[in-house]
Parts: C-alpha cells; sequence; structure tokens
C-alpha cells in the first residue's frame, strides 16, 4: 500500500498545537454584499451652536481629557479670546442647550472654560506669521473691539485701538464688579491680546461723528464698538444730580474710585446693572433696595444673579414704581404705584400709602447710543453699540464675526465658515456636515446616570462686605470628572466604539475612523452604536 | 468600559461568512481577544459552521474542528485530555455550539462531559433557532417567535428549555449567561471562565437580523432590549456560590418593546404577550 504524502500546508509549530489551515477568508471580499456603506462625518454639539462665539466645546474637552492642555486652550481660544473672562460672567447659553440636560443634568462647561482660561493665562498667543499691508482702526477697547482686533491681529491686519479712558477693556473693568469678574484676570488677557503684536493702542482718544470721518480717510476699514455711552434718567425721576446717578455712572465709580456709598439706596430696573449696583452698594455698606416695575420672575438679569441677590437679603419691591418724589433734610422722599398693567411701555398704575426714605436713587434701566454712524461700505459695528444692551460674550462674537467680514472686505482670504444665516462663525471649518446632533441620536447605553458638579460658593457671610470673587475654584478632579460626562455630541473623541463593536473588523480608529469598505458588508452596527451620532450610512452606488 | 483598553489582536480573520450583523460573529471575535491563541475551538453543525469558511480558507487564527452534531462536547473532553496527557494544561478547550447543537442534539454529550468534571468552556450562542439551515425551530425558540416550522409563531405551551438551570444541576465550576451587547458583563465573565479549571457553560444571546427579522444595525440594540425588559437575564453561578444576576436594569421595561423592533414577532396579539409578560415577570421574581 502506498503512504500517503499530505502537503506541507501547515507548519511544525502548528502541528504541535493542531492542524490548521493557513489561507485565511480574508480572501473573500465582503464588502461586494453591502447596500449601504457607513461614512464618518462630524457635526456640530448644540452647545456650540448657542455658544454665540460658536467654541467647539466637545473638542477642547478632548483634548483637557487626553491632557492636553496646550491643544485644548488653543482650541478654545482660536475662537474666543477671553476663556477666563467668559468662564465668569458668560450666562452660558451651552448650558441651557447641553443634550445632557435632558437625561441627567447639562454638563457645567463654563466652569471647565474658567479652567481652561485661568490656566491659559500664562500661555502667551503664537505670534502671527505673516503681516499684511492693511490697516483696520477699532473705536472703543471693549469686548467687542478687543475681540475684533484679536482676529484681525491674529491674521497679520495692523489695528489701531482708539479708546477713550486710559485703560482698556471697558465694560469687563467697570461694568462688572470684582466679585464676578476679578480685573486683574481681565488685564491679563487684555494683555496677552496685545502682545501678539500688530495692534496699536490710543488711549485718551474720543471718538465721535466729526473725527470719524477722518479715521474713516486713513485706515482700510473701520470698526465700531463704543457701547451704549448716553445715560437716560426718565423725565419724572430728574432731581438734583446729587441724589440721582446712572447704574452705569455708580459702577465705574465704584470699580475706579472706589467711592464711599452710605445710607439707603433705591436702584430702579431689573436687569444685570441693577442687580450689580444693588450687589455692589451692598459690599459697601449700603442698604439697597430694588424697585422693579414687573416681578422678579421677569427679571432680565441673569437667573443665577438674581438668586445670589435675593440669598443676600437685598430688599427687591415687585411692580412698583416711583410716582412722586421730593426732598427733605438731604433724603429723597419717593412715593410708590401699584403696576397694574404695562401696555407698549405705558404702565397704568394706582397710588398706594407706600413712602420710602432714601440718600441715592439710581437709574438702571438701560442706556443709549451717543451718536449715530453713517452708512459707509468701510465702516463697520458691533458690540452693544450694534445690538443693544447684551452679554460679553455677545460683544466678543460680534467682534469676531466683524473681523471675518472686515477681512473678506479687504479681500482677505480666510478659511472661516457660515452657515446659510451667517449665524455661526468657526476660525476654521472642523465638521464634515452642518447638523446638530439632538438629543435622539445619542445611544445612551454608553452613558450610565451620573449627577453634575456642584460649584462651591462663599457663605453669604463671607461675601457680603468685601468684593472677593464668589464662585470658588473647582479642584482638577473635578473638572475632569465633569469633562468626561460630556456626550461629545458630533464629535468623535475616538472612543472605538465603532471598532469594537464591528463584526468583520472593517473600522480601524487612529487618529481619524476609516472603514475597509472590500470587507465591510454594510451591516450599519457602527452607525447605530456611535454613541454620538457621527456614523451616517450613505448607499453605496 | 473603555474600549481604547481592548487589546488590538485579532484572532478572526475578515470576509467571514456571517451574515451582515451578526451576533455569533462579533461574539466569537471578542471570545478569542479574551481567550488568547492557546485555544482549540470544537464546533458542531451550525452557523459557524458555514461562517468559518470552506477549505482550506479560515475565519480564525486558532484551530478549529468541526465535528458531527451530537459529539462536541465527547470530542472536546477527548482533546483536553490528549493535551493533559502530554502535559500541557494551559489550551482552552473551546466548544462553540449553536442552540441546535446545545439545546437538541448536543445535550447528552453536554451532560456527560458536565457530569466528569472536563476541564471544557462550553459556549452556546444561541440564536433561538436552526438558523443557517433555514430558520427551523429549536427547543430554544421562545414562544410566540415565528420559524419556517412555526409559521403560526410557537405555541405558548412551549417554553424555551431552561438551559442554565439544567446545566447548573449538574453542578458545574462555573455557568454564566452573557450578551456582547453588555460588553462589560462579557469580557469578566469570559475572563473568568478562562481561569477557572473545571467545566465551565456560557450561554450567548446572540441576535440573528434574518431570522429575527430585524434591521442589522440594530442588531445590538435587540439584544439590549432582551436584557432591558428581562426576557434573558445576566447570571452567573460559580462553584458552590447561589445563582446571582450581574446586572439589573433600573427598570425593567415591557416584553412588547423588545417584540416590536423584530419581525418575527409581528403576528402577536395583546393578549399574547401579556401572558409572556406574566411568564417573564414569574421568573423575575424567582431571582430579584
Amino acid at each position: 500500500m502506498e503512504t500517503i504524502e499530505y502537503q506541507d500546508v501547515v507548519s511544525t509549530y502548528d502541528i504541535e498545537k493542531l492542524p490548521i489551515s493557513i489561507t485565511t477568508t480574508e480572501v473573500n471580499l465582503t464588502g461586494s454584499w453591502k447596500f449601504f456603506k457607513p461614512e464618518f462625518k462630524e457635526k456640530i454639539s448644540p452647545c456650540s451652536a448657542a455658544c454665540p462665539s460658536n467654541i467647539n466645546i466637545p473638542k477642547y474637552i478632548f483634548y483637557l481629557l487626553k491632557n492636553d492642555i496646550e491643544k485644548a486652550v488653543e482650541i478654545l481660544r482660536s475662537e474666543n479670546p477671553f476663556p477666563a473672562t467668559c468662564g465668569r460672567v458668560c450666562p452660558h447659553f451651552c448650558q441651557y442647550s447641553c443634550n445632557r440636560g435632558e437625561y441627567d443634568g447639562e454638563i457645567q462647561i463654563r466652569e471647565i472654560e474658567k479652567f481652561l482660561g485661568d490656566f491659559a493665562l500664562n500661555f502667551p498667543y503664537k505670534k502671527p506669521e505673516i503681516k499684511l499691508n492693511k490697516k483696520v482702526a477699532i473705536i472703543g477697547g471693549g469686548p467687542a473691539g478687543l475681540s475684533c482686533a484679536y482676529f484681525l491681529a491674529k491674521n497679520g491686519v495692523n489695528v489701531t485701538i482708539f479708546e477713550k479712558e486710559n485703560f482698556l477693556g471697558g465694560l469687563l473693568i467697570y461694568g462688572i464688579p470684582s466679585y464676578r469678574l476679578p480685573k486683574n484676570i481681565v488685564t491679563k488677557e487684555i494683555q496677552n491680546i496685545l502682545d501678539i503684536g500688530n495692534i496699536e493702542v490710543k488711549l485718551n482718544s474720543k471718538i465721535d461723528r466729526e473725527n470719524l470721518k477722518e479715521i474713516c480717510n486713513n485706515f482700510d476699514s473701520v470698526f465700531v464698538s463704543v457701547g451704549l455711552g448716553k445715560t437716560i434718567i426718565p423725565e419724572n425721576l430728574k432731581i438734583d444730580k446729587k441724589f440721582i446717578l446712572s447704574g452705569y455712572e455708580l459702577l465705574k465709580e465704584i470699580n475706579l474710585k472706589d467711592i464711599e456709598i452710605k445710607g439707603n439706596v433705591a436702584i430702579i430696573g431689573g436687569g444685570n446693572v441693577a442687580i450689580d449696583v444693588a450687589r455692589s452698594v451692598l459690599r459697601k455698606g449700603a442698604t439697597p433696595t430694588i424697585i422693579y416695575r414687573r416681578t422678579i420672575n421677569e427679571m432680565p438679569a441673569f437667573p443665577d444673579e438674581v438668586e445670589e441677590a435675593i440669598e443676600e437679603k437685598i430688599k427687591i419691591i415687585e411692580k412698583r414704581i416711583i410716582i412722586s418724589k421730593k426732598i427733605e433734610n438731604d433724603e429723597v422722599i419717593v412715593r410708590l404705584g401699584e403696576v397694574k398693567n404695562i401696555k407698549n411701555g405705558i404702565v397704568e398704575y394706582e397710588k398706594t400709602d407706600e413712602i420710602l426714605k432714601f440718600n441715592k436713587i439710581i437709574v438702571a434701566t438701560g442706556q443709549d447710543k451717543e451718536f449715530e454712524i453713517e452708512n459707509s461700505e468701510k465702516i463697520f459695528s458691533g458690540g452693544d453699540f450694534e445690538y443693544g444692551a447684551r452679554t460679553v460674550t455677545d460683544a466678543i462674537a460680534s467682534g469676531k464675526l466683524n473681523a471675518f467680514k472686515i477681512m473678506e472686505k479687504l479681500g482677505l482670504e480666510s478659511n472661516h465658515y457660515y452657515n446659510k444665516d451667517e449665524n455661526f462663525v468657526r476660525s476654521r471649518k472642523d465638521f464634515d456636515k452642518f447638523e446638530i446632533i439632538p438629543f435622539e441620536k445619542i445611544n445612551l447605553f454608553y452613558f450610565p446616570k451620573s449627577e453634575s458638579l456642584k460649584i462651591e460658593k462663599l457663605s453669604i457671610e463671607e461675601r457680603i462686605n468685601n468684593f472677593k470673587e464668589i464662585n470658588k475654584k473647582p479642584s482638577l478632579d473635578s473638572i475632569l470628572k465633569e469633562a468626561k460626562r460630556c456626550f461629545s455630541c458630533g464629535v468623535c473623541n475616538l472612543c472605538k466604539t465603532c471598532w469594537f463593536n464591528c463584526p468583520d473588523i472593517c473600522v480601524s480608529v487612529t487618529d481619524s475612523v476609516d472603514f475597509d469598505y472590500d470587507h465591510c458588508k454594510g451591516c450599519g452596527v457602527c452607525s447605530a452604536e456611535c454613541p454620538r451620532g457621527l456614523i451616517e450610512m450613505v448607499e453605496d452606488k | 468600559m473603555d474600549f481604547r483598553e481592548v487589546t488590538k489582536v485579532e484572532y478572526l480573520n475578515q470576509g467571514d461568512f456571517a451574515c451582515p450583523g451578526c451576533g455569533a460573529g462579533l461574539s466569537m471575535r471578542h471570545a478569542l481577544k479574551i481567550l488568547g491563541e492557546k485555544t482549540v475551538i470544537v464546533m458542531p453543525a451550525c452557523c459557524w459552521s458555514i461562517i468559518a469558511g470552506g477549505l482550506p480558507t479560515t475565519a480564525l487564527q486558532v484551530p478549529l474542528i468541526h465535528v458531527p452534531f451530537a459529539v462536541s462536547a465527547a470530542v472536546a473532553s477527548g482533546i483536553k485530555n490528549a493535551y493533559l496527557a502530554e502535559g500541557k494544561d494551559d489550551i482552552n478547550v473551546v466548544v462553540w455550539a449553536g442552540d441546535g447543537g446545545t439545546f437538541d442534539i448536543g445535550l447528552q454529550a453536554l451532560s456527560g462531559a458536565a457530569e466528569r468534571r472536563e476541564d471544557i468552556l462550553y459556549v452556546c450562542y444561541d440564536n433561538e433557532a436552526y438558523m443557517n439551515t433555514g430558520i427551523q425551530k429549536s427547543s430554544a425558540t421562545p414562544p410566540g417567535a415565528w420559524t419556517t416550522t412555526t409559521p403560526l409563531g410557537n405555541p405558548l405551551e412551549y417554553e424555551k428549555k431552561d438551559i442554565f438551570n439544567i446545566v447548573v444541576s449538574h453542578n458545574p465550576a462555573y455557568v454564566a449567561t452573557a450578551c456582547i451587547a453588555y460588553p462589560d458583563d462579557f469580557y469578566k465573565k469570559f475572563e473568568k471562565a478562562k481561569n477557572i479549571k473545571g467545566f465551565k457553560f456560557i450561554h450567548l444571546l446572540s441576535s440573528c437580523p434574518p431570522g429575527w427579522k430585524v434591521d442589522s444595525q440594530d442588531s445590538l440594540k435587540v439584544m439590549r432590549l432582551a436584557v432591558e425588559s428581562g426576557v434573558f437575564l445576566l447570571m452567573e453561578k460559580e462553584g458552590e456560590l447561589e445563582t446571582k444576576l450581574t446586572y439589573i436594569p433600573d427598570k425593567f421595561i415591557p416584553v412588547k418593546e423588545y417584540f416590536k423592533i423584530q419581525g418575527r414577532y409581528r403576528h402577536l396579539d395583546d393578549e399574547f404577550i401579556k401572558k409572556i409578560q406574566e411568564r417573564i415577570d414569574k421568573r423575575l421574581k424567582k431571582y430579584l
């Protein structure tokens, strides 16, 4: 009988274990089975769409968690040069639209921004690589003007800032009390912007309609962001200047000159300035009383601010207006009326017997523009001057938007991205598709419920007699823990869920996500399992 | 579980013949990642006999022996003992069988191996019917489910065999249920089974998009719904310890949610579903 000789298809090592076929199934190109194929598309997170500056929040959180703080700061500051400031005073529009809010509490994005912002204070910006032969004048060195200057200077444009005061920062310095925003933070952030270069600053230069024309002739473009400088005191309150002041004027006096205020102070209004004034005079040792014509819930001030004012036992009289006043023994005696109805700005009220005595009356019912500008292709405007009283973040965003508009106008190449309604501006395109990820697209299985970060504050006793910052600095651990909660909606954080769940090993995740279309059977598991809605199944033609 | 920490080494090749979205394919991929290269797979007739590819190709990078339906546990016992006789006691001999080859045809060999305390791991990937031959009912098919041999649905009088407790009654070293849709649990249980000496049995729920009539991309979702609704319980019994649930959802969802996304339950009326729900509730009470 012949002996059978086996083909040498297996190695001796294999035989030691057990015989094994050595041809793999990789020769079967199962990719031909598919009707749909997965495509990786980075999208927009709702927080980033809600942020006036459109910061790519999930992306900087990703780098923070990767322990690459430098890169995180770079992403954050590429959209907003004031992270430490916004981390304190921004009314966090991002957090209201956070998808996690519908689940177990929104991410405290502002705290993370503040943490990175504080870190960034000691990080100088990269110097611009180009210097262009273009000159832009910026009128007003507040948040909008500085933001515009930052984006222009970064792109090589020569900027000259005209500021009427003898310091830069505008409202950030004299409009926001130090217990919310310490001055040294703002000064440091401004200095970092100026250190980029390409920026000339002219202090004590008040610009009005007349000398604006001259500037227009000397510069390629002009950005006006002078804010609202004109005080409005209603007719019925016009009394001796000694007794009446506007909210802004008083804040300025307190923040710059450290003036004394004693006695009873009435504050009229329900906006942020009214609350800031009340809390500032409380800290100066006076007794503030807020008189507001609507109810507390209708106040336009940020809810957190109102809540903190109430905690500090500041008296708020709702639905009242001052209907008559007289001056007696260095005091203003006022009678209040109860508001019945407000229609088209006309207040219907009933006389009451409530009579109060004050040493000062502060009107915080809004400011107005000092001058109008004429229509010119050269002139752009932003900040409160353009949009009326809004937030610091809105001002910064308008500076950025206008910087890009100016660059476009000057014919400079810019790689920013506008969406259709021009509301979305990033300084570079870092997404594949303009789609805001809704809550339904999040695969909740991968996110066990967890509590959001609790922000610690100074106790009421510790804070009412000084201007110390109220919010304490959270620990690094708690910031990282909070950052880990981020769904990272629409922005890949290389979690490898797609790779793990692919039955055919067709996904590779390195610095990007790639598919092996030769073997992908098009099952779509990666798309359904992606925790953040990044993978789409498209028809395979 | 952080997927970034899972080993990148693969013991499964691309180009296998699993249907798109196959739960068994994914389960094998990860089981081998845990068991490692010192593994021998013994496989009776089942879907995976096809998935692994025809000679001379193979989808696995570990030795694989195709054996007749009824003998998988017996062959595995033989291989293990042969290795032991050669003084090699670090080889994982694993039976990878479908529900037909476990609940029905391979049950006597399984029982025998468990009784002899063979040091093997028996994995049953349960897709609840003979899927590869054309979706015929097995004794793992749940009541109500459509198959080609139960075109009106598996009768309510039938009950899916309680394979977990059948094996538990042999008093083996380790018995568990698992499902790749819960990767944490899956990895822990295979890790445990790898390190325990004695007879180990893992019952895997394994979705079958064509047989269950679900969209292939919902392959993991449907398994997750089975666990969240209490249809499939993730549990384990280690040696002399009591049986314990390893995952309990915050709140069990109604079984209707699980049935809704599967075409094989589409014909069921509310009364039938109610009776199934009662059965599930009764069973849950036993474990909670």
